[in-house]
């Protein structure tokens, strides 16, 4: 049943977003509402969200698996954290390719890069991270459709998962880093952003671990344990991230310089105020939180609060991009007027068909490889 | 009947004192602009006599009129003197004189129609600064081109090397090479970069596309037909100081057509030229001076 309304939404996704791209690639950038001075909108918001789940997956899971010696707990779910991980790297992919003005001009910051850009070292971790990524799943495969061979194939695994963590960390801290130079925008210049972005990076990958470990290893013989592990873990880590954005936030509000200011308040109170507060606060932190301290070893409850802190993290990103670029506008907005030239921002209809896209590619990449490649092992399939 | 010819001579009288009138206009107006072109000096400028005809009371001298020279022409000499030297021993600059912008954004107009820019790309938009309250208020006229700055924000973060400064200042974008990341746009703190979507006039008012939306534009040198996917549409645009104009030795648009003479353009490497005497002014300030990118646009306040 669950399987096979997972297919359905796929489906439905894909049909919804097909459209979208045949659209985007018909008309170009005309039905889209970011422009001139609100240059980034959804699909950029959607890239930063979707890398946060591809890298925090694999660094919570590398970490928790080869660092803290949970070999033996976690082994059952290392090729879905694998896969899950290239179910979020391959939407986010296509949605920044289909930002740019140029698509198909995407090679030349792999060909002819200018690496005083963190675009470009964006760009070259996160080749080098798929190729890594790409590997470690064929490794995984291999070594479930050959059990015999499956020990020498998790020492490379292990090295591997070691020399990719350092081009994890640096991937989501060099997309921190990409808003974190922008002087242009008080908000998001300096060193806090990038770091906040391995923060939350962490928080969304202790979420989903916790999520498929709980979703696909219930006949695991340490599956209760492990469970009320992960659980503490996801409550810890969120608990950090909400304190340290707190922080932020008192640090950003209380000198009441404009600039910075008014961005962060127009963030947390301006149009977008119920993403922040309703779906990310009260349902991202808070009623995880409360799940997570009432019933630390109820599956169930780890399970929805898992899913509450990956789902519900979704909308940071927009509200920490969008609202920055709009501050300070005005003058200009009122200077010279014309489509493309406004500074408010809501995504069209168009912008939202290809996140959907997105969503359904990450799901078809996710249920299909599932069903058709031995992600698992066999006896656990 | 006599009250109709009286009518008919009073209407010829008055139609003789408006053609008089017109004819007095236009001539000054052509003495004004074209006589020191030819004459190659600006005579001193006096104040029509008041209608009660007391003296003549001078206009009061202003910076340039001090050299006895007309602003056009001798920025026109200072782009010559600029053009015999090499490259990279040019520094191209513009001074804006906000104490003579009137706000008619005819540089504005005449950059649009310089570069045949479309819907939704601004190369240089005229800020309006209203402070006080009522009856205690003042209002100025912030024309905001790209600032090219010597050390801008824009190029290093391009991932692809499709902007950078030239030797002499200005700072350009490949068109072929920029693939439209918008990281530049985001970048500029000046907001002087804007994002060509590929909107047309004619599409926007729902018909075909104008002919004047299909002329090439000169920027660049390089005559660009904008047409459906390829380049610039999809890339980020910005002032570029008309580099094809100055190339040949014209002024910018802007700086041609501001009519309030507000907008000087020049070499601020040559200590003789018009925009390194202004520069050398007390009330001179930068925009945003604090962030350390040294904009090479100058304003007179």
């Amino acid at each position: 049943m669950f399987k096979k309304a997972s297919y359905a939404l796929t489906a439905l996704a894909l049909i919804v977003g097909l459209w979208g791209l045949y659209l985007r690639m018909t008309t170009g950038h005309l039905d889209v509402n970011y422009g001139t001075y609100v240059v980034w909108g959804l699909w950029v918001a959607a890239y930063v969200y979707l890398v946060w789940l591809e890298v925090g997956t694999l660094l919570v899971f590398t970490s928790l698996n080869y660092v803290f010696g949970w070999n033996k707990a976690l082994a059952s779910i290392k090729g879905l954290v694998y896969l899950t991980a290239l179910a979020a790297l391959t939407p986010a992919l296509l949605l920044i390719a289909l930002d740019l003005g140029h698509p198909f001009r995407f090679w030349r910051a792999i060909l002819t890069p200018n690496f005083g850009s963190p675009m470009a070292w964006m760009v070259w971790f996160h080749v080098i991270y798929l190729v890594f990524l790409v590997a470690k799943l064929v490794l995984v495969m291999q070594a479930n459709r050959n059990p015999a061979k499956a020990e020498g194939i998790n020492k490379t695994l292990k090295t591997l998962a070691y020399i990719s963590l350092p081009f994890g960390v640096a991937l989501i801290i060099t997309v921190g880093s990409i808003f974190g130079v922008v002087s242009a925008h008080p908000l998001w210049q300096g060193s806090v952003l990038p770091l906040y972005f391995l923060i939350y990076s962490l928080v969304a990958g202790s979420g989903l671990v916790t999520l498929l470990y709980t979703s696909f290893a219930s006949a695991e013989p340490l599956f209760a344990e492990t469970t009320e592990k992960l659980g503490a873990l996801t409550k810890g880590l969120l608990a950090f991230g909400a304190v340290a954005v707190g922080i932020l936030g008192l640090v950003t509000l209380y000198p009441n310089v404009p600039a910075q200011a008014e961005s962060a308040r127009s963030a947390i109170f301006g149009s977008t105020w119920w993403v922040f507060w309703v779906l990310h606060f009260g349902l991202g932190v808070v009623l995880p939180l409360v799940l997570l301290i009432v019933a630390p070893k109820a599956k169930n409850a780890i399970l929805a609060a898992s899913a509450l802190v990956v789902t519900m993290l979704a909308g940071i990103p927009y509200i920490l991009i969008v609202p920055a670029q709009s501050f300070g506008m005005t003058a200009f907005t009122n200077a010279f007027t014309g489509e493309g030239l406004t500074a408010n921002y809501t995504p069209t209809s168009l912008e939202w068909q290809v996140v959907v896209l997105g969503l359904g590619v990450g799901l078809a990449v996710f249920l299909l490889a599932l069903q058709f490649l031995p992600v698992r092992a066999k006896e656990i399939r | 009947m006599t009250q109709a010819t009286k009518s008919a001579t009073s209407a010829d009288k008055l139609e003789v004192s408006r053609r008089d009138f017109l004819g007095m206009f236009a001539s000054g107006i052509f003495a004004g602009l074209v006589a020191p072109a030819i004459l190659g000096e600006v005579t001193p400028v006096h104040a029509a006599p008041s209608a009660q005809g007391g003296d003549i009371v001078p206009v009061v001298d202003l910076p340039e009129a001090a050299e006895g020279e007309h602003p056009v022409k001798r920025m026109m000499q200072d782009l010559q003197r600029a053009l015999e030297k090499p490259m990279d021993q040019r520094k191209w600059g513009m001074v804006i004189d906000l104490r003579k912008c009137t706000g008619c954004n005819g540089c504005a107009v005449s950059c649009i129609q310089e570069n045949k820019l479309p819907p939704g790309v601004v190369y240089r938009p005229v800020l309006t600064e209203t402070t006080g309250t009522y009856p205690n208020i003042a209002r100025r006229f912030v024309p905001r081109p790209c600032m090219h700055c010597e050390q801008p924000s824009c190029t290093p973060v391009c991932p692809v090397n499709a902007t950078w400064k030239r030797s002499d200042g200005i700072v350009i974008v490949d068109y072929d090479m920029c693939i439209g990341c918008r990281a530049c746009i985001t970048a500029c703190p000046y907001n002087a970069r804007s994002f060509d979507a590929g909107r047309f006039y004619g599409d926007e008012e729902g018909g075909e596309r104008q002919a004047y939306e299909l002329i090439p534009s000169p920027e660049y040198k390089e005559d660009r037909i904008r047409t459906d996917g390829s380049s610039p549409i999809g890339n980020a645009r910005k002032c570029h100081f008309c580099i094809h104009r100055i190339e040949r030795g014209e002024l910018p648009a802007c700086t041609l057509s501001c009519m309030g003479r507000a907008t000087y353009f020049g070499d601020l490497n040559d200590p003789q030229s018009l925009v390194s005497e202004l520069i050398g002014k007390p009330n001179v300030m930068k925009i945003k001076e604090e962030l350390g990118t040294k904009p090479q646009v100058f304003y007179l306040v």
